[in-house]
């Protein structure tokens, strides 16, 4: 397959505060105003992580894709600002992200794997309390601030 | 100044540029055409990304008429896309969709020397010139062009003439009068501001902005000025499409230039 | 649903030591109640979602072998032992590698039991049992950044 097949991909429609491509124009930006230090300093470090060299993790890992970068910073900018913490953010082998929210004795682990796909676990006490599918990311963090 | 006149700048802060041709939706022109002027233009655009399409922007003026743009609500066959064709580097595409074709410079790697525009002009006769050749060989009708925009974002960098909100008065020059001696009000925290011009005999309009953004290919958070220019031309003569693109580039260059401080033009290397 | 993974290797002793290599990010590694720090879960998980997770036999290899196999050095260590491990229902196997570019026959997998798409168990780990094992893991080397991880020259 050439390289330009390759990179030939399909967006699905973008969130009003995601990376925003202002009408005509192809580069990405975040408009920042009234936005919380924390989620500034996330999405940064999520961009950061998108420069990672070729075989970063030692096993021959690429660093995420902009798709994979993109479904992150859309996840940071639905969290609700007001009531979390600032989250654990580490890149994971395959191309992808891992998040960490603790408050009190609650954790929630949200994961987003190469191919964008979300995951969630609920942990409490240091214990995961549920391995099913991905729940509702709402509901998600209404658990997490109801501890 | 540069030989048009208009003032020059041996480093501007572009990061990116936006030549549009908007027009009424050429009938006919669906899904499979996207392909086939893709196999017209892929030598040197071999990449491609589908979007969400750009709505229609009709600048309009006159009394009673709502203030600024209005969008136009064209009821449109489904599924409507647009394309993004790419060169290989990624710093120039032609944007199509059924009413719009779009041609774009920008910084992929923020090294890239801004190519000025005389030369972008002339990447967008050439592309305009190759897409109305293709529409023509579909049996599709020449477009019948309403508007056109010329956008020009600027990455202001903090650390590059000014350090912080607390010295915009370094970059915008409307904001560089002096500070009270014992204002309550402490430096801001961020800034964003609008302004809108009507062009010379209401042909259009000027929108800059500035907003504080984080750049997506680093993840700095800089201020980025935006300049877009937007507005009827005369006809859809490539004479008066052309003529009406010039004249936007040439507002938004004074507009830039205007709008900024000396300061900021000395970082620039304004000649 | 089949189970198709090898039994646990009992031959691995209870108090066998399982190192694993962390990539450094800053928020790589969390302080644990109590004192130690302890691997984030994001960084325990491997590259490949549907493989058992790779650890090295401490009585194969040292952390440090472990740190700089096939690496400019510029890592973490996290360590489990294997009675833990296997308190929380994994199986340990040994699985050497000898023709790759780096043999390491300390080479081992713990097997979770994460069905894959016929539901058949074949090793995989559940996004649950990952975290559970970072919990339990501590980190033995921490590696200042001297530079950017990568492969070893």
């Amino acid at each position: 397959m050439s390289t330009a097949a390759a990179t030939n991909r399909v967006t699905p429609p973008v969130h009003s505060h995601s990376l925003q491509q202002s009408g005509i124009t192809a580069n990405a930006s975040i408009p920042v105003g009234g936005m919380e230090q924390w989620r500034l300093e996330a999405i940064q470090k999520v961009i950061g992580f998108g420069s990672l060299a070729p075989n970063w993790d030692s096993y021959g890992s690429e660093a995420p894709t902009r798709a994979v970068k993109q479904t992150a910073i859309n996840l940071l900018l639905s969290v609700p600002g007001q009531l979390f913490p600032a989250p654990l953010i580490v890149p994971v082998s395959g191309g992808g992200y891992h998040f960490e929210w603790s408050v009190g004795d609650r954790e929630l682990e949200i994961s987003i794997e190469s191919d964008c796909h979300i995951d969630a676990l609920r942990v409490e006490h240091g214990m995961p309390i549920e391995d099913g599918p991905y729940r509702d990311f709402p509901a998600l963090f209404d658990w997490l601030a109801s501890h | 100044m540069s030989d048009s006149g208009l003032p020059d700048f041996a480093q501007p802060p572009v990061d990116e540029t936006a030549l549009s041709i908007q027009f009424a939706p050429i009938p006919g022109f669906s899904v499979p055409h996207f392909g086939l002027y893709w196999a017209s233009v892929r030598n040197e655009y071999p990449r491609f990304e589908l979007q969400q399409p750009v709505p229609n922007v009709t600048e309009q003026f006159g009394p009673g008429v709502p203030f600024g743009r209005q969008l136009g609500i064209a009821f449109l066959e489904l599924p409507e896309i647009r394309c993004w064709f790419l060169d290989e580097s990624g710093n120039r595409l032609v944007q199509v969709q059924r009413d719009r074709l779009v041609h774009n410079w920008r910084k992929v790697t923020g090294t890239e020397t801004y190519p000025r525009y005389p030369a972008l002009r002339a990447s967008l006769e050439k592309e305009w010139e190759r897409f109305c050749d293709f529409l023509k060989g579909e049996k599709l009708e020449r477009p019948k062009i309403n508007q056109c925009e010329v956008t020009y974002v600027n990455n202001i960098e903090y650390g590059k003439g000014w350090k912080g909100y607390g010295e915009l008065d370094k970059v915008v020059a409307a904001l560089a009068t002096p500070k009270p001696k014992n204002r309550f009000l402490p430096d801001p925290e961020r800034v964003s501001m609008q302004v809108s011009y009507c062009l010379e005999e209401n042909v259009g309009r000027l929108y800059v902005s500035f907003v504080p953004v984080i750049r997506g290919r680093d993840g700095k958070e800089i201020l980025q000025m935006t300049l877009t220019a937007r507005g009827a031309p005369k006809s859809s003569s490539e004479e008066d499409v052309f003529g009406w693109l010039d004249l936007g580039r040439k507002w938004i260059v004074r507009g830039f230039a205007d709008f900024t401080t000396a300061e900021m033009h000395n970082v620039w290397g304004k000649q | 649903m089949a189970d198709l993974r090898p039994a646990d290797d009992n031959s691995i002793p209870a108090d066998e030591r399982l190192y694993v290599r962390i990539y450094p990010a800053p928020d790589s590694v969390v302080p644990v109640e109590g004192g130690g720090q302890r691997p984030n879960t994001g960084s325990i998980k491997g590259r490949d979602r549907n493989e058992p997770m790779s650890v090295d036999l401490g009585s194969l290899c040292t952390p440090e072998q472990t740190r700089d196999r096939g690496t400019n050095g510029n890592f973490h260590v996290a360590m489990l032992t294997a009675e833990a491990v296997r308190q929380l229902g994994f199986r340990i196997v040994r699985d050497p590698v000898v023709d790759e570019p780096v043999p390491n026959p300390g080479h081992a997998l713990i097997l979770g039991s994460r069905g894959n798409s016929d539901d058949d168990l074949e090793g995989a780990l559940t996004k649950g049992e990952y975290s559970k094992l970072a919990r339990i893991a501590r980190i033995v080397i921490f590696t200042v950044q001297q530079q950017e991880p990568g492969p070893g020259s």
